[in-house]
């Protein structure tokens, strides 16, 4: 099948190997830190029981929190690593950004609980915002750097050490 | 230098034969490769919360600096748009799901299990006091990784093991989401002694030593 496929369209397979993909990011404006979480899970591991899970915050793209865990793909390991991670931090973020997979629902669900804990009238779509994975920008131009093997550790070392950049 | 969590090295373990995702595979690579990937996902995270953004031609929106500080102190006038959790709700909600322990990955019986047929070959597998593998030394000649010779001689005991009919057990994942049913709380007692790491060789024809030609995966770097 692939065998095939590489024969019928040798351009596209080829522009579709690793780090051949150049993806245009739009250029879009966050007013603030907490205003947007963007979460995640990374798949690439996955097949060997490897599943990574992470919010970041779209204004600052701070890591607010990253899991390793062999069940990331289901609602009750989501759900419990984000209320692991508003008990440790103690801020509920304004708006949650993801995709519409199966795993996202309950926590979904618990952020939006929170924010009618705290004003009766939220309305659920203030909270949580459904998007494809490919607009959800932030988290995945994330995870492009990280399995483009680590490149940001040289990148930092090198600023740190050449250029003396803090 | 290799870095594991590279799909690229778990795709080497595939087309060299050394991963076809049996249960032994799969507790063997859990058991070693876990704790690694963890330190290096983890590690990555904290360089990139440290790390400097900078301006970007063309994308006048990109706001330049560390994203730890960008995050905790916004330049004025920025506004921080969190709120506290309220703290009740958040319990309440915790304890619909405390049964579910996301850091495990595979049950205590099974760890033991795998633990103990590290420590009775300890020396040939230079593991630390501490009981952990420093993945990135490399032994052998010619050399080749430890967390690569570990991963084979733990996945080529425990398919021994398997293979003579036991059984080790593998955590649950919580399927169901809103229909999940915890797990018992009080788990049934394992005798840790009946896994005795020198049990499963005795009278059966496991790996002893190490063959330090099964250790190598052709054209890994």
């Amino acid at each position: 099948m692939y065998e095939l496929i590489r024969e019928i369209d040798p351009e596209g397979v080829a522009s579709r190997q690793f780090g051949q993909q150049n993806i245009v990011r739009g250029d879009y404006t966050v007013s603030g830190p907490n205003r947007i979480l963007s979460v995640d899970g990374h798949h690439k591991l996955s097949l060997w029981g490897f599943e990574v899970y992470a919010g970041i915050d779209a204004y600052s793209r701070y890591i607010t929190w990253i899991h390793v865990g062999i069940s990331t793909r289901t609602a009750i390991a989501v759900l419990r690593l984000y209320l692991d991670h508003l008990k440790e931090h103690g801020t509920l973020p304004y708006t949650i950004r993801s995709d519409r997979g199966t795993e996202t629902h309950m926590m979904a669900n618990a952020h939006c609980q929170l924010h009618q804990e705290l004003n009766p009238h939220a309305a659920w779509n203030d909270h949580y915002w459904y998007g494809t994975s490919t607009a959800n920008q932030r988290i995945e131009s994330c995870w492009r750097h990280m399995s483009k093997g680590q490149t940001i550790v040289w990148k930092v070392y090198i600023a740190d050490k050449v250029y003396g950049y803090d | 230098m290799t870095l594991i969590s590279d799909q690229r090295y778990f795709d080497g373990l595939v087309s060299t034969g050394l991963w076809s995702g049996t249960t032994a595979d799969t507790i063997a690579l859990l058991f070693v490769y876990m704790p690694i990937i963890r330190q290096e996902i983890y590690g990555y995270a904290d360089l990139w919360n440290a790390h400097a953004i900078r301006r970007q031609a063309g994308r006048p929106a990109v706001v330049p600096r560390k994203p730890v500080i960008l995050y905790f102190h916004p330049p004025a006038p920025t506004a921080d748009y969190g709120s506290v959790v309220p703290d009740n709700r958040l319990q309440q909600l915790l304890q619909t799901v405390e049964a579910y322990e996301p850091n495990e990955y595979l049950p205590t019986a099974t760890m033991q299990f795998c633990q103990n047929i590290f420590d009775s070959h300890a020396l040939e597998l230079q593991i630390q006091d501490d009981g952990g593998l420093d993945y990135t030394i490399v032994i052998g000649e010619p050399p080749v990784f430890l967390h690569q010779v570990a991963y084979i001689f733990l996945r080529d005991s425990l398919s021994q093991y398997l293979a003579d009919g036991n059984e080790l057990p593998m955590s649950e994942i919580p399927r169901g989401a809103y229909n999940w049913v915890p797990p018992p709380v009080a788990l049934p007692d394992v005798d840790l002694q009946e896994f005795e790491a020198g049990s499963i060789y005795n009278g059966s024809d496991g790996p002893e030593y190490i063959d330090w030609d099964d250790c190598y995966l052709d054209g890994a770097d």
